[in-house]
């Protein structure tokens, strides 16, 4: 398993369209994939979870991948944060 | 003991019924069970209403075109459908604790909303509606095996719908299921449900004190819609007493009708037009052809509680169906009138909600905006006005240029039908809506350039006096007889008998029996308004002497006191 700080820099924070951007993102590997904020924790592939996070801009996030893709996984994501989800900073 | 509830009365009438209280937003928390031999059973049910409204929000889905935005936000809501740990949490309530599929949703939509109460971002704590409405489609999926959330499943014979909100569609609903009425505890009087209801003559009230359920199913009720009360389980006298007034009442009404038939003529001899106002083309059903043909038709409906845009030809549809039912009557088609006071659904929004939508972009103002959601409905127009007499009706001019922009538009509507090879009019008439005081004032110019005027009272109150008749703090000063108002009127009467085109009033003002004589005095010879309102404004009109009140007139337009100009009013 390999874990990453990573933090929300898009100014809507982890939105609805944000959370969906990344399931779908995760949708495409096989690793399990967490998202852990305080004491909450959320599978990648639940919009709900993710949105339970609440998580605003500036919050960091501990991104958890376990599986076998778990390297090319964590790159995606990590580059789906600092494009801020794609939506600008 | 009987109770006496106060609320707005929206049409007038006395409806006595049973109450049935409908909670839309109601979810069944009430538990219940299976046995583990239905396990398989359940969780086929619950996939299989997963399956139908990701179904049906593909559809409208798809059905959303050319407005990114809103395609963006249906792709997003179907993640919800997706969501695995959802999908998980209940399949394992079934599986685990024998739930019914029902109750394992409502316990964990129990769940959810507990989470989102405590989330601090109000953007993210908002989207708890996403997933209220997803539930609510696979509770009532699960329910009828229907995802329509409408009231069409329940009966509503005879009986009076209690609710908190109602939508225009639910109206007609309600109208259809033969309900005798409605009662809703938000809402306002001028809202496009309520015009709905008073022109399908539906008995509404709004604003009634129906919350905290003080209003329950089966409870017997008495709308009183002239003193704007609601008797809650009456005594019998109170049945007896009402029901008799209710009696004569209706006795009243068939007297009343009666004037339908005679020719529409003061007694010292001059011909009023009087001519309907209608709001869908449904609606010309219910006219029994004593009106000199539509004087305003409504569009907003056709845009209305839908995700896409209503196309040309599901336009020319709606309006060949009031065209054949009018047979060579005029009927006059106001273009496209969104904003302000009127709902504003997604499909049709431009920007975002305007902070003062009463001055902002509608009417004539957005059309020229979305100049293809204008062409579009004026080709469906002329191509329905084929052979008929079309007149079209161009709602919040200010100004002349306006009119020549909106003209352009119609000509490269008339080319494009052209290439087409399409039936369509050349010979209609082109008017505008006199609701701006800028245009009123200018009315002598203006009337040079089109064949007709409408004068649209409602707004040219509100913007004449600076009064916005949704607020209550001042709805109280809405007053159309207030000097100023009545003498923009009279100036834009007077400007279009010089200019020799035809006036008329389509606002409310025409349609309450109150304001007759006052717009006869003005030298309206041209009234539209709903049609319920008919016979008893005809009938004042067949009494009235207009050389006596254009005698008397001027002491009205000079009066500002309200209380004499009331009784001034009353003794025309």
């Amino acid at each position: 398993m390999i874990s990453k700080n990573l933090t929300i820099l898009n100014k809507l924070g982890l939105h609805a369209r944000a959370a969906a951007k990344l399931v779908s993102l995760s949708n495409n590997f096989n690793s399990e994939i967490t998202l852990v904020k305080d004491d909450k924790s959320a599978d990648a592939r639940s919009i709900m979870k993710l949105l339970m996070l609440s998580a605003s801009r500036g919050s960091v996030l501990k991104v958890n991948i376990d599986g076998e893709d778990q390297e090319q996984a964590m790159n995606s994501i990590e580059e789906l944060f600092q494009n801020g989800f794609d939506e600008g900073l | 003991m009987s109770l006496i509830i106060k609320g707005d009365s929206i049409s007038k009438g006395i409806c006595l019924g049973e109450a049935i209280y409908i909670d839309k937003n109601n979810i069944d928390y009430a538990p219940s069970f299976i046995k583990k031999s239905q396990i398989a059973k359940e969780i086929e049910k619950f996939k299989k209403s997963l399956t139908n409204i990701r179904e049906e929000y593909e559809k409208s889905r798809d059905k959303v075109k050319d407005n990114s935005t809103l395609k963006k936000l249906m792709e997003t809501q179907l993640y919800f459908i997706d969501d695995k740990s959802f999908q998980k949490n209940i399949t394992e309530k079934i599986r685990n604790d024998l739930y019914t599929v029902n109750w394992s949703i409502a316990t964990e939509y129990q769940k959810i909303e507990k989470s989102f109460e405590g989330i601090e971002d109000k953007y993210i704590r908002e989207r708890l509606i996403d997933i209220k409405q997803m539930v609510m489609s696979l509770l009532n999926f699960l329910r009828n095996n229907t995802t329509d959330q409408s009231l069409k499943n329940i009966n509503l014979r005879n009986k009076i719908v209690i609710t908190d909100e109602i939508t225009p569609k639910e109206i007609i609903d309600i109208y259809y299921s033969n309900a005798l009425g409605v009662i809703t505890s938000h809402g306002s009087k001028s809202s496009h449900s309520a015009i709905l209801s008073k022109s399908l003559s539906l008995p509404m009230m709004v604003k009634a004190d129906a919350s905290n359920n003080i209003i329950k199913d089966n409870d017997f009720l008495i709308m009183h819609s002239e003193n704007n009360e609601i008797i809650i389980n009456p005594d019998e006298n109170e049945i007896r007493y009402f029901k008799r007034l209710n009696n004569k009442n209706t006795s009243l009404n068939l007297d009343l009708k009666k004037v339908l038939k005679k020719k529409s003529v003061t007694c010292d001899g001059k011909i009023i037009k009087i001519m309907s106002n209608i709001e869908l083309s449904e609606e010309v059903k219910f006219l029994d052809g004593n009106c000199d043909g539509i004087g305003l038709y409504r569009t907003e409906y056709l845009y209305m509680n839908r995700s896409d845009l209503p196309t040309e030809d599901e336009q020319v549809f709606a309006y060949k169906k009031v065209f054949k039912k009018m047979m060579k009557k005029t009927v006059t088609i106001r273009t496209l009138d969104i904003g302000s006071d009127k709902e504003v659904s997604e499909n049709i929004k431009a920007g975002d909600i305007a902070k003062n939508p009463a001055l902002g972009l509608r009417g004539i103002r957005y059309s020229l905006v979305e100049k293809n959601i204008f062409k579009t409905q004026i080709k469906a127009m002329l191509r329905a006005g084929y052979n008929k007499k079309l007149r079209i009706l161009i709602p919040m001019i200010t100004n002349v240029s306006e009119i020549f922009k909106a003209k352009e538009i119609i000509n490269d509507a008339r080319d494009e039908l052209k290439k087409e090879r399409k039936k369509f009019t050349n010979e209609y008439a082109l008017g505008v809506m006199v609701e701006v005081p800028a245009c009123a004032l200018q009315a002598d110019i203006l009337a040079k350039h089109i064949d007709f005027m409408s004068i649209g009272t409602n707004d040219l109150v509100q913007y004449t006096l600076a009064i916005d008749r949704i607020d209550d703090e001042v709805s109280s000063l809405y007053d159309p007889t207030e000097p100023a108002v009545l003498n923009l009127v009279k100036k834009v009467i007077e400007s279009c008998n010089k200019a020799k085109i035809d006036v008329s009033v389509c606002g409310e003002m025409a349609g309450e029996a109150f304001y007759t004589k006052v717009l006869l005095g003005l030298g309206l010879k041209s009234f539209s308004m709903h049609p319920q309102a008919i016979p008893e404004v005809k009938n004042i009109i067949l009494r009235s002497d207009t050389e006596k009140i254009a005698k008397a007139i001027h002491k009205v337009l000079k009066c500002d006191d309200k209380a004499t100009r009331e009784s001034l009013i009353k003794n025309l």
